[in-house]
Parts: C-alpha cells; sequence; structure tokens
C-alpha cells in the first residue's frame, strides 16, 4: 500500500504544507461553489427552506466514504496509518449541542466563515470575532471542565464497522441508502417550505 | 439545477457502488509499521527487556497476561522450556498467519538460547503491532539466575540470605517443570550459549 | 459581473466529498478548521502570556514547544479555504460586501448576533474536538462513532435553537 502517500512517502513538513494548502483550495473552492459563503442561506437550512447544507454535506461525506472503502479494500491505502477521530460520547454530544446553537445562531460555521470572508460578507468577521472569543473561554475554562472533557472515552479509533460488528462496506451501504432517503426528504422539505426567490 | 437525467444516473451510480461495497472483504492484508523513533527509544529505555527474575515472578504469581514463546527448534523446547511456554520456532513464528493470530490481549515474551534471535523477532512483532518483550539473556540467562540462584558466601547479612532463599524456592517451583538436564548439546544457531548445569536445591523456607 | 447561480449542492458535494478524498489519500488526515483558529488564538496568547500557556496543560498542547503554534498543517490547510473561496466567488461574481440576515432584524444587530453565534460554535468546538468539516464530514466519512454523534447533535442542536431565532433569518 503505497498511501496515504505523506506517512509512506515520509513527505517534509514544507511538502505537507503546500498540499495542505492546495487542498484547503479544493475544499473553499466548493464550499464557495455551493453557496456557503452566505450565512442566510447556510441558516435557511434550519427551517427547512434551503436543504443545501444538508445535501453536500451529506453527498460529500459519502463520496469520500466510498472512495476510502474501496481504496482500502483494494489495498491503495493503509487506514491504519490515516488519523481516526476519538470518541468522547459527552464532550462530543455537549459540544456538538452548543455547535448547534452557536449554527443556527450565527448563520455560519468555521469552514463557511473564512468563505463568507473571502467574498467579502460583513458578517463573516464577527462571527469569526465571535469564534475566536469562544476559543478563547474554552481555553481558560478547561482546568475546571477537563474531567467532563475527558469523560466517555470509548475508544481512541472507534468506527461504526468496528461498534456494529460489521464490514466497513455494510455500513457504507446502510449510510449510502440512509443518504438517499435523505436526499429525497430534502428535495420534499424544500418543494413545501421555501419561498420563490430563496431557490438559486 | 441538474437535469432529472443527471439525478437518476447519480442515484443509479451511489445505489450500485453501495451493493458493491456490501461485497467487499472486511480486511484487506496485513499492515506493517516500521517506526524507527519509536523502536529507538524502547531500546534505549530498556524497555523492551524482561528480567529472568521478573519472569520467573510473573510465573509464580501466576499472571495471565503474559504468554512466553520459545523460539528455538522443537527438539529444543522438549529438551526443557521454561513453564507455560509455547514452541514457536522463528521461522514459523515470523509468518503473517502465525503473527495474525498471537493473542491480542497478552504481553509476548520471546526467548531463545541466547537474545540475538529474540531481539530481531521482537522488532518484527512490534512491527505487526504486538505488544512483545525480550527475556533478557535468554534461555542461558534463564537456567543460570532463576534455576540455579547463587548461595550466599559466609557471613552475608540475613537480608541476602533471605533473597536467596526464596529464589531457591522459585528455582525449585519452576525447575522441576522444566529444567534443561545438564547434559543438553548447545545449538547450533549463533547466539546460542552454553547451558549451566543444573544443581538441585532443596525446597528451603515455608 | 452578474452573480452566477450557485453549483447544484450534489456537484458541489461530490466536489468537497473528493477534496476530502485527497485529503485522506496525500496527507493521511481529513479536513479542518477549528483547530487552526484555535492556535490563532494560542499564538496571541502565547505572545502575550507566555507562562499562563505553560501552565495550561490544554493550551500548550496547541502552543508548539519552541516554534510558532501556526506552523500546522490545519493552518495551511484554512489559507487554502481562503484562497479556494476567493476564486470561486471572483469567477462566480460572488465577491461584493454584504450582510446575510433575514428581513425583520438590522445589520447590526445581525452583526451582534454573529458574535454571540460564534461564541458558542467557538467553545462547542473545541468541547467536542472539531468543527463540521472535521468532525462531521471528515469523521463521517471515516465513520468514527464519536464524530457521527456529534454530527447529530449539531443538527440537533441548530434545529431546537432556530424556532427561537427565527426572527434573525425569516
Amino acid at each position: 500500500m503505497n498511501a496515504p502517500i505523506a506517512i509512506v512517502g515520509n513527505w517534509s513538513e514544507g511538502l505537507s504544507f503546500v498540499v495542505a494548502f492546495l487542498i484547503g483550495i479544493g475544499f473553499g473552492f466548493f464550499l464557495e461553489q455551493g453557496g456557503f459563503g452566505n450565512s442566510r442561506k447556510l441558516a435557511l437550512q434550519f427551517y427547512f427552506r434551503d436543504m443545501t447544507v444538508f445535501k453536500v454535506m451529506f453527498t460529500a461525506i459519502i463520496t469520500a466514504m466510498a472512495g476510502l472503502i474501496f481504496f482500502s479494500a483494494f489495498g491503495w491505502i493503509d487506514m491504519d496509518l490515516v488519523s481516526l477521530n476519538p470518541t468522547y460520547a459527552w464532550s462530543g454530544i455537549a459540544g456538538g449541542l452548543v455547535m448547534g446553537v452557536g449554527f443556527a445562531v450565527g448563520g455560519y460555521c468555521p469552514g463557511t466563515a473564512i468563505v463568507g470572508l473571502a467574498t467579502l460578507k460583513t458578517d463573516a468577521p464577527f462571527y469569526l470575532a465571535g469564534i475566536l472569543g469562544g476559543m478563547f473561554v474554552f481555553g481558560e475554562l478547561e482546568p475546571w471542565l477537563h474531567g467532563f472533557f475527558v469523560s466517555g472515552f470509548w475508544g481512541d479509533r472507534l468506527t461504526l464497522p468496528q461498534v456494529l460488528g460489521v464490514s466497513a462496506g455494510v455500513v457504507g451501504f446502510a449510510v449510502i441508502c440512509v443518504a438517499l432517503l435523505g436526499f429525497w426528504g430534502a428535495e420534499f422539505l424544500e418543494k413545501k417550505f421555501s419561498r420563490p426567490e430563496e431557490i438559486k | 439545477m441538474i437535469t432529472l437525467k443527471g439525478k437518476q444516473i447519480g442515484i443509479l451510480v451511489a445505489l450500485v457502488l453501495g451493493l458493491v461495497m456490501l461485497g467487499l472483504p472486511a480486511r484487506p492484508g496485513e499492515s506493517y509499521r516500521f517506526q524507527p523513533a519509536e523502536l529507538g527509544r524502547l531500546i534505549t529505555e530498556r524497555a523492551d527487556q524482561l528480567a529472568p527474575a521478573d519472569l520467573a515472578q510473573w510465573i509464580v504469581d501466576q499472571q495471565a497476561g503474559f504468554q512466553a514463546i520459545d523460539i528455538r527448534s522443537a527438539e529444543e523446547f522438549q529438551a526443557g522450556h521454561i513453564p507455560g511456554a509455547v514452541s514457536l520456532p522463528l521461522a514459523e513464528l515470523l509468518q503473517p498467519s502465525t503473527l495474525r493470530t498471537l493473542p491480542a490481549d497478552k504481553t509476548i515474551v520471546l526467548y531463545g538460547n541466547g537474545q540475538s534471535h529474540a531481539a530481531q523477532a521482537w522488532l518484527v512483532l512490534k512491527a505487526a503491532g504486538v505488544d512483545a518483550l525480550v527475556l533478557e539473556g535468554g534461555m542461558n540467562a534463564w537456567s543460570r539466575d532463576v534455576l540455579n540462584p547463587r548461595a550466599p558466601q559466609a557471613g552475608a547479612s540475613d537480608d541476602e540470605i533471605l533473597r536467596y532463599n526464596q529464589a531457591a524456592a522459585t528455582a525449585g517451583f519452576l525447575g522441576g517443570a522444566g529444567a534443561a538436564p545438564a547434559a543438553a548439546a548447545p545449538a547450533a544457531r549463533p547466539g546460542a550459549g552454553f547451558k549451566a548445569p543444573l544443581k538441585k536445591k532443596k525446597m528451603k523456607g515455608c | 459581473m452578474k452573480q452566477k447561480n450557485y453549483l447544484s449542492p450534489y456537484l458541489a458535494g461530490i466536489g468537497l466529498g473528493l477534496a476530502l478524498l485527497a485529503s485522506f489519500y496525500f496527507a493521511g488526515r481529513g479536513l479542518g478548521a477549528s483547530g487552526a483558529m484555535m492556535r490563532a488564538v494560542v499564538a496571541v496568547e502565547k505572545a502575550v502570556a507566555p507562562a499562563h500557556v505553560q501552565a495550561n496543560d490544554y493550551l500548550k498542547e496547541y502552543s508548539g514547544g519552541t516554534r510558532s503554534p501556526l506552523s500546522d498543517w490545519l493552518v495551511f490547510e484554512i489559507l487554502g479555504v481562503l484562497a479556494g473561496g476567493i476564486i470561486s466567488g471572483a469567477i462566480s461574481g460572488r465577491v461584493r460586501p454584504e450582510t446575510g440576515k433575514g428581513p425583520r432584524i438590522s445589520v447590526r444587530q445581525r452583526w451582534l448576533f454573529a458574535v454571540v453565534g460564534g461564541a458558542f460554535f467557538g467553545f462547542g468546538a473545541r468541547l467536542a474536538r472539531g468543527c463540521t468539516s472535521g468532525v462531521a464530514l471528515t469523521g463521517g466519512a471515516s465513520l468514527a462513532v464519536g464524530s457521527w454523534m456529534t454530527m447529530m447533535a449539531i443538527f440537533a442542536g441548530a434545529y431546537m435553537t432556530a424556532y427561537f431565532v427565527r426572527r434573525l433569518w425569516i
């Protein structure tokens, strides 16, 4: 297996940073192409009027997921060498809920706020300032929150296939089915709730 | 907006990929990860070694979290081995199929007559992600230090005498199960040394 | 330049997914954003009060030791996101100063709530060890359990809050 290339090929830090920049360009490009630089468009997701967030997110997830599953099965990538998010159940859920509040109130998330900044959306810098402030507060409070922060540690590299005891392909199939159903539902909700001027 | 035809193609592609995924094998091949820096650290900290006295204590205490593996030939194993060890000659141990079946929840303690081959096997096991240790000095050190503890000289402190008694008790406990007979021929492999002649000790203490 | 229509969300999603896959394939990791921002915060803190950063184990992780906290993969990736956004916006005629908001509030009110929303999100992102890109997209694609849980919590939290802040948007 010759990928992840940076690890197997022992890339220098400089090369990794350059590639990070290039990958970021692709990320930012498609975020903006999908309209994610616009905070109102993003927020309308939560009123069922514009389901772009759901559609883009899940299309991206199943695309990359399918890629990983097939590449791994062909021996084109060694998943053991790929970093995987750890599972801290309670802080994960709590943090997610708080992020949800921030998303609904602020209309952005960090990545999309950067894209907003890139296209001169004037609310983006305010949101970003808020993010920096919120993170600063977290850093200061962390010593007191530490116990909660590290609680519910279910595993460093816990995956759905492991927990469900099936192969990644089975989980992948299920996720694709759920996504397709979700897309069908999203189209339905959009037709029902959106106003004409909001469809672009 | 993409045309209806495009969406239908997309849905079809997604479903086909999903169905193919179902049939893919769970894990492809083996992956061996060689991390020189990590290995170097373990070696310099001597975290790759296990002293014979410690292994003896594990066996006496009936610790369950380890498995000793004898990497010498089957004949040498028959002639005498560490209690509880299993025989897995080096060539057989270093097969991917064997490595895959090593117990994942135990620390593997590797030993040969000396230390070289066990140390080499240790590198391979670590690359395969197995938790492993090398018995310091191998079977030779085991025979010398554990099975035949040196008697204290005249005028030794009570402390030394006590330790000797304990060591002798341990030796008796372990020596009886699989001590190497004094007449065993030295192995032809490099790294093998002589085997110290076994002296029977009287059981002392409780 | 007249503003072009947005790309279909499905095509944008595929593009994003391929960028994410490329990230895994080449760099052995997925995308992210909040980590870079935390490092920006720590970079400032380190310049102003280095002892404080050293004393706090959490902050120390991001402080980069003897180097700058900004010497990090995510920071360069985020700069790329900025560049990609500019490029896409430029070719689509969407680079123009405006504030996204609902019709019922003023621009300044929107700015205030943007700060508030950002603060919640920033705090939550560190608590969950990642934001939508790092957790939902990356962790989602790699099928990490904690990431799927966080992703569902984000949607739940947002939908539950949306009703109460509807004046901001609709």
